[in-house]
């Protein structure tokens, strides 16, 4: 059996509020979970990477909300889209064939069956297999908010998921997932009803590369 | 297909009317990016919508949901396939509006508001609008000065005090956009050319719309304005949901038809009599799927 190392923890930490000090707090959260620190598997070989927590941000808001209220979506948005990194990507279960529903959970069932018809992009199973250890490295949610006088309606939220796998044999590879989902409230909470996603495979360090040429080009 | 009718009077539903490799599982991890690939979906209950979009010709002080509707659009939307269709009904087409007779179309919204509108329209196309949106004059064009003008393609040319036209595109504000869809005299085909430029408006308003939704935060920003501008009988969550289900219809992928007639006289007004037969089967063909194979025929 397999060990997934990078699973053992995935913390989901709230996010930027737009408040300074919390943005200091968090970027000493975000400074420390890089730290490199190693990851174990059953006697497979060390995965030598930080650790990154979900980080989420309001980034805009459509409409009013309290500073408390945009808080609160801010955490509950994160934790949906944490929820769907850690079963689709993070948690491990694809590889032994599970049941592809589980990934979807935070999905509304007619988002969540067409989510499991593109699962190669929508969850981690085409490496799922062959990796011994998985540990994400950015977990980034941007959320633009769309409030009515009845409180939060609807978000798009712009997703980030960058993972480092190790294979057997040593091999390193970097799994990005990037795209945007859409998000409305319903009874159950926030739920995902509709998705715009791309997943990229490379080596160790091409995201963080092609954003710093990206930074350096804006 | 879901006939859950709601009604909104709206600034500008107009408006809203708006690299893939092989597995790369097993690949040798050398190149910086070695596979990309996409997948994209959207929960549209049913999957086909149908928009009824009302213009109304209120006045200042007039009751918006009982005027006349000056322009009247019936819209499918296919946000799965990204398909839509357009279908401009001529606000004088003579047709029976239910509990009142014979009379022009334009007048339903007068005796019973949106909800009559849509039961005459279903009455002529057989395809019963799962909502209705009312926009004013003054609403229009907030809405286009949220959406940054339009830019529409107009056939002919022609000067009017608040606006000059000229044949290919035109960059459009709010002002000069609500003389576009208004205008009929100016126009060859009258009431008729009048029907295809809004619908050519819908089209190159919604193509507007999804460029602006790049935009970090837009769509919330428009879906919100919309609920600023408008009186609403729609749910902020439902609202949301309809706006990316418009926002997901690719125009390139929309056809767009107005329903022929022959002018003539109904006592002393001057009317159309619609075809209802190309009405029916333009229904028939586009409800399902608001795909429209075979053209306007």
């Amino acid at each position: 059996m397999l060990a997934v190392a990078g699973l053992l923890a995935v913390p989901l930490l709230g996010g930027c509020t737009g408040d300074a000090q919390q943005e200091a707090e968090q970027e000493k959260e975000r400074t420390s979970a890089r730290t490199p620190v190693p990851t174990s598997g059953s006697g497979a070989p060390r995965l030598v990477v930080g650790e990154a927590p979900v980080r989420a941000r309001v980034v805009r808001v459509a409409g009013d909300l309290t500073a408390a209220e945009r808080t609160q979506v801010k955490d509950n948005i994160g934790r949906v889209v944490g929820d769907w990194f850690d079963a689709a990507y993070l948690g491990g279960e694809l590889r032994d064939g599970a049941d592809l529903a589980a990934a979807f959970e935070v999905f509304t069932p007619a988002a969540a069956q067409q989510a499991a018809r593109q699962a190669d992009v929508t969850t981690g199973r085409v490496l799922a297999a062959e990796l011994d250890q998985v540990v994400p490295t950015t977990q980034r949610v941007e959320a633009a908010v769309f409030a009515s006088g009845r409180g939060p309606a609807g978000a798009t939220a712009k997703v980030t998921l960058v993972l480092v796998g190790a294979r057997n044999q040593g091999e390193q590879v970097e799994q990005v997932v990037r795209g945007e989902l859409f998000l409305t409230v319903t009874t159950d909470g926030w739920r995902v009803f509709g998705f715009d996603l791309s997943r990229s495979v490379g080596e160790v360090g091409s995201f963080a590369r092609a954003e710093k040429r990206a930074e350096g080009g804006s | 297909m879901r006939r859950l009718r709601r009604w909104v009077t709206l600034s500008i539903s107009l408006a809203v009317l708006a690299v893939v490799v092989p597995d790369s599982g097993r690949q040798q991890f050398r190149a910086s990016l070695v596979a990309v690939e996409g997948a994209s979906g959207l929960d549209t209950g049913d999957g086909v919508v149908w928009i009824l979009a009302l213009g109304s010709d209120a006045r200042p002080g007039e009751p918006v949901l009982r005027s006349r509707a000056d322009a009247i659009q019936l819209v499918g939307v296919n946000a799965r396939t990204g398909d839509s269709t357009v279908i401009g009904i001529p606000r004088d087409s003579y047709v029976d509006i239910p509990g009142h007779g014979r009379d022009k179309i334009n007048a339903s919204l007068v005796y019973g508001g949106p909800e009559l509108a849509a039961r005459a329209v279903a009455g002529l196309v057989g395809i019963e609008p799962d909502y209705v949106f009312t926009t004013s004059f003054v609403g229009f064009q907030r809405m286009v000065f949220v959406l940054g003008g339009v830019n529409v393609y107009s056939p002919d040319s022609y000067v009017e005090p608040l606006a000059s036209i000229r044949r290919g595109f035109n960059d459009l504000n709010g002002v000069e956009s609500l003389v576009f869809v208004r205008e009929r005299y100016a126009l060859p085909d009258g009431d008729f050319d009048r029907s295809r430029n809004q619908g050519r408006f819908l089209t190159d308003g919604l193509r507007a719309l999804r460029q602006r939704a790049d935009e970090p935060g837009a769509l919330e920003r428009l879906v919100y304005s919309f609920t600023q501008h408008t009186d609403i009988d729609v749910g902020p969550v439902e609202l949301y949901r309809l706006a990316r289900a418009v926002l997901a219809v690719d125009p390139r992928r929309t056809s767009r038809c107005v329903l022929d007639g022959s002018i003539g006289m109904a006592g002393s007004e001057s009317v159309v009599f619609p075809d209802r037969q190309q009405a029916r089967s333009l229904g028939r063909r586009a409800g399902r799927d608001a795909k429209l194979e075979g053209g306007c025929g």
